[in-house]
């Protein structure tokens, strides 16, 4: 019977079920029913739109975000700095490219962390400025590294954005330090792409990669 | 060496403009730098300062203003200013 699929009332017949169609899944169909194919449940999931992996590269952009969802998670992962110290820099933008205008951004990111010097629980904010900090002093060692994930609200609004990051600092040992990042970006535009770079330098390592989150 | 950038996974490099304009951007942040490193030592020192509630407690009470004048010589010395 290896390969057959056969129903409650079917069992070891020899039978078929009917059908699917690409993409179904078989399910129950409830207590006393065949098993029937069925599009698969929906609700929440989270859909891949792209993912990028970082080689000495000045920048990582995603393209392809657009209304299908009014929420988007992007996260970072393991990205390391070429040079130590750097802030990571977070951006969006629409079809004609990224949004890097001196007053294009506002943002508050708290910083805290661990370490007998230096010790940081402190924010950093601007009314007014070329990004959104998602990553601070970030060390470029080998146990040195930046994560984040903060969610986009495409919407209609102004694009803003929520989320923690954690990396370790440019200590040495590094110390592990991170908090909260909130921004916008200060236009209505049709966000199409979104962005993460460095102050300075390249990004050594590390992925990047944009879901877009249904609601239904 | 020129610079590349990933868009979409795929590795493009840089134009002379894009070059230009991460060269600027790069020199604007490191123009700051100073400006960065004193804010963030007015912060740190301020975050670990005691509160004006306990300075003012202090004014009344012999032991405590030693303890905070301790403190905030601690504080001084954990947080030195940016030369």
């Amino acid at each position: 019977m290896s390969g057959i699929v056969g129903g409650k009332n079917h069992r070891g017949s020899g039978l078929i079920a009917d059908l699917g169609t690409d993409g179904q899944i078989l399910t129950s169909a409830g207590s006393g029913n065949r098993q029937i194919f069925e599009d698969a449940a929906g609700g929440g999931a989270w859909t891949l739109i792209g993912t990028s992996v970082a080689s000495s590269s000045a920048s990582l952009t995603q393209t392809g975000l657009d209304s299908t969802y009014a929420l988007y998670a992007i996260a970072g992962a393991d990205l390391k700095p070429a040079t130590n110290g750097a802030t990571m820099f977070f951006r969006v933008g629409d079809s004609s490219g990224i949004d890097s205008g001196a007053s294009d951004y506002s943002y508050y990111s708290t910083n805290v962390g661990t370490g007998d010097v230096g010790a940081p629980h402190y924010a950093t904010n601007s009314n007014s400025t070329d990004n959104i900090r998602v990553g601070h002093a970030v060390g470029s060692s080998a146990e040195d590294a930046t994560s984040f994930l903060i969610y986009l609200n495409r919407g209609t609004s102004y694009p803003n954005i929520s989320g923690t990051y954690s990396n370790q600092d440019n200590a040495s040992p590094g110390n592990v330090t991170g908090g909260y990042t909130i921004g916008q970006r200060e236009a209505v535009i049709t966000l199409d792409r979104v962005q993460v770079l460095c102050s300075s330098g390249n990004i050594a390592s590390g992925r990047f990669t944009v879901y877009g989150i249904k609601h239904t | 060496m020129a610079r590349t950038r990933i868009e979409n996974g795929i590795e493009v490099a840089l134009t002379p403009e894009e070059e230009t304009a991460r060269d600027a951007e790069e020199k604007a942040w490191a123009d700051k730098a100073p400006e960065r490193e004193l804010e963030a030592f007015c912060d740190k020192r301020r975050s670990e300062y005691p509160t004006i509630e306990e300075l003012i407690v202090a004014l009344y009470d012999t032991d405590d203003k030693a303890a905070i004048e301790k403190r905030r010589a601690d504080v001084k010395k954990k947080f030195p200013k940016p030369a």
